[in-house]
């Protein structure tokens, strides 16, 4: 009975350990795994890799299966740009290796080389901007599929747009035009761009072509954001020579679009006078259409009803008559799409919804200026700079301010140090309460190794706003460049006194564990 | 005639026998699952949503179906001796040939089935992917034929082992089979390659004596909308056969050796 009475005991007391150690387990899990997650993401992401780098080994290690496998590659290339523009990385040092695995297990995938070339020339933030690496994958795809020409017009396609090769465009789109089922076009391309490579009129004429002959959406609407765009440039373009031409004769910029008619250079100030009423009505739509997208279904309702009041708006203002105003809210709807796609990081549609914006009203500056900053999104820094003489017309002569910020940027990123530094003294000597400028010139004296300058600048910030992140993040980075780490911590640790969001001190915190390495 | 009866109720036997069998069922769900998220998998990728479902639809008939061949095949001779019903099989008038070869056209039966339910969610999933079935889209079950002899072959190779071994044994040496005859043609590459004349014909008798699973590998093909030439499903039908006819005469002859005590 004793012996019985103390096995139930020491039943009892091991299930109350074992219940013990459950629930003390679970709970104590939490802490531990988000330990875990801190110390991960101090660490910082795990460089991208390939474990197998062979085509061939992973197609005989599929046991017949490598179509299958080819298919999984491919997926993995689409997520793998995809995910590199949503995070705006401009590395895509995997995206040549995993291209070469999807083709030498699946030879016949064309759309990996078609899509994949195009991945592979366009230039960063877009994509990997290794148009030699595309030109490899179109080669290997032609050998293997002889027969294909629409791999002949991405090769021929890729000399002409991103490496301005046209005497190889043009030989690559003859060659093409031999193919079995090629089309016409492709010879009357290779005659094209063999008399006139680079003219605008030969992007109009290629990019037509692709559209008319897509048999994919997304290829498609690339092609009319393109056109689009042609379309603008080549307005821009002549607007910029007649404002050349009047600086020339004058002596100074033109200031206003009369200047200009006054000159003799224009006959009327521009009133769109192609576009009517209807068009108006078009664009209008599409417009609309533009600015719902990307809506939740939870909102879709809502959506419904604005994208029908508008619908109904537009059909009034058509109605009615009211050209000029119709047009001025077709390109105000454009602008705004354009900086909604700019929030949304949708940096190729901002620029085109812009385009747009400055086709319909090329002389209002508010259009320009999202134009500018769908092309700094997109780091189109030499194209904004081209438009310098425009900004410089329609801002009466002296450029505002946050143009001229714009511009430095472009120095800036472009290395043209000296350029950026001169407008960023004569706007601090404007203005010494705009701190961008005050940023841009410590982060130019850094980048030109003038660390005790950048130091001053940076500190010159701080002391009117010590809560300004990138100020703080320059001058620990121009510390720790000039190797005075110490000193890049202590600042960062100095933060702690001051009201910062705790996405900055995130950012401080991944900058301290980066310099403490 | 007799003789052909007798297989033919050893055939249906075991092919009832087979279909009780619970891990089937679930095999074949979890392959028409597959089936089914292969319209997802087309979803995230760009460009090849038919060319997946195509690719993995046949691949999941095929890797399901040997799974299959494979799990069942094994006990099916094994399974009569451990649980001493041989002895009363035999103890009747059916000779062990009749025995074995009914035994194998039963599981083979089993299979031919459950290709057939895989091979309908495949054509259900395309016909949802694609709205509407083509002429050419049948063209596919070149590929599904294909699987059909390969699997035909697998069961005769577990058939063998699960003549000699246990059905653990048996499993491992049947995939071990599979394994190397996808690999035949690299065997023979590799013997080619050292320049010994001794390694060389070594291979090349490994290549010759050994089943060829690498010959029925269509997929690819397919999943392009290529169909199988007629010439390449003759010859890998009458290899089929040949070979089938030496494996299952191979068991026979083990079978006959053996002593029930």
């Amino acid at each position: 009975m004793s012996n019985k009475s103390n096995a139930s005991v020491e039943g009892r007391l091991a299930r109350r350990i074992c219940w013990v150690i459950v629930i003390g387990g679970f709970l104590s899990l939490f802490p531990i795994q988000q330990g875990i997650d801190r110390t991960e993401d101090a660490m910082g992401n795990v460089a991208d890799a390939l474990y197998l780098t062979s085509g061939q080994v992973l197609s005989r290690l599929s046991l017949g299966h490598e179509g299958l496998l080819a298919d999984i590659y491919w997926t993995r290339v689409v997520q793998y740009v995809g995910l590199k523009r949503l995070s705006h990385s401009t590395n895509f040092d995997q995206l040549g290796p995993l291209l070469r695995l999807t083709t030498e297990l699946d030879p016949h995938l064309l759309i990996a080389y078609r899509f994949g070339s195009i991945f592979l020339a366009e230039k960063p933030p877009g994509g990997a901007g290794q148009p030699e690496e595309a030109l490899r994958l179109l080669r290997r795809g032609i050998v293997a599929n002889p027969d294909y020409w629409r791999l002949w017009e991405d090769l021929g396609f890729i000399y002409y747009w991103d490496l301005k090769d046209y005497a190889n465009a043009a030989r690559v789109f003859q060659a093409g035009s031999e193919r079995p089922g090629a089309l016409v076009w492709m010879r009357v391309m290779a005659a094209t761009v063999a008399a006139q490579g680079g003219e605008t009129q030969t992007s109009r004429a290629l990019w037509s072509e692709i559209y008319r002959h897509a048999d994919n959406e997304q290829v498609r609407q690339s092609a009319i954001e393109h056109l689009a765009a042609i379309e603008t440039q080549d307005q821009i373009e002549k607007l910029n020579q007649l404002l050349a031409r009047y600086q020339k004769r004058e002596g100074r910029a033109a200031r206003s679009f009369h200047e200009l008619v006054e000159a003799g250079y224009l006959a009327d100030v521009p009133r769109d006078q192609t576009l009517g009423l209807a068009l108006f009505g078009l664009l209008g739509v599409k417009a609309v259409a533009d600015l719902t997208r990307g809506v939740s279904s939870k909102r879709s309702r809502y959506t419904v009803v604005l994208k029908s009041a508008l619908y109904l708006a537009i059909g009034s203002l058509v109605v009615v008559g009211a050209r000029v105003l119709g047009l001025d809210w077709a390109a105000e709807l454009y602008m705004w799409s354009s900086q909604g796609d700019v929030d949304r990081g949708q940096y190729g549609r901002a620029y085109t919804n812009a385009v747009q914006a400055v086709g319909l009203r090329p002389g209002a500056l508010q259009y320009w200026r999202t134009l500018a900053v769908a092309k700094l999104a997109q780091r189109q820094f030499e194209s904004l700079l081209d438009d310098h003489l425009t900004f410089q017309f329609l801002d009466g002569g002296t450029l505002d301010e946050q143009d001229a910020y714009r511009f430095a940027l472009c120095y800036f990123y472009l290395g043209e140090y000296d350029k950026a530094l001169s407008i960023t003294k004569h706007l601090i000597q404007q203005n010494r309460r705009y701190a961008a400028p005050y940023v841009l010139q410590g982060m130019t004296y850094s980048a030109q190794k003038k660390y005790a300058d950048a130091e001053l600048t940076f500190l010159d910030i701080l002391q009117r706003y010590p809560t300004n992140q990138a100020a703080v993040e320059g001058l620990a980075q121009t510390y720790y460049l000039a190797g005075k780490r110490d000193l890049a911590i202590q600042l960062l640790d100095e933060t702690a006194k001051y009201s910062f969001p705790p996405g900055a001190r995130k950012r401080f915190e991944a900058l301290k564990a980066l310099y403490g390495r | 005639m007799k003789s052909v009866r007798r297989i033919a109720v050893i055939a249906l036997q075991n092919f009832k026998e087979s279909v009780r069998e619970r891990v089937l069922y679930n095999l074949i769900v979890f392959a028409l699952l597959l089936i089914g998220a292969a319209i997802l998998f087309g979803r995230i990728s760009v460009g090849v949503e038919q060319i997946i479902l195509v690719n993995l639809g046949l691949s999941s008939i095929s890797a399901f179906g040997l799974l299959m061949a494979i799990f069942i095949g094994i006990s099916l001779v094994w399974k009569e001796i451990d649980r001493r019903t041989i002895y009363s099989i035999l103890a009747k008038p059916v000779r062990r040939p009749e025995f074995i070869i009914g035994k194998y056209f039963g599981l083979v039966g089993t299979l031919l089935i459950n290709t057939a339910i895989m091979t309908t969610g495949f054509y259900v999933a395309l016909l949802y992917d694609k709205g509407r079935l083509e002429l050419s889209d049948f063209r596919a079950l070149g590929a599904v034929y294909m699987i059909l002899l390969q699997l035909a072959l697998v069961v005769g190779v577990a058939l063998l082992f699960s003549c000699i071994s246990t059905p653990i044994l048996s499993a491992v040496f049947t995939l071990c089979v599979y394994v190397i005859g996808n690999f035949l043609n690299d065997i023979r590459w590799f013997g080619q390659e050292t320049n010994s004349a001794w390694v060389e014909k070594l291979t090349t008798f490994l290549y010759y004596l050994l089943p060829n699973f690498g010959n029925f590998n269509v997929i690819s093909r397919t999943a392009h909308g290529e169909s199988v030439p007629g010439y390449l499903l003759l010859s890998n039908s009458l290899y089929t056969l040949l070979y089938l006819a030496i494996l299952i005469s191979a068991a026979i002859l083990i079978f006959e050796e053996r002593e029930f005590r």
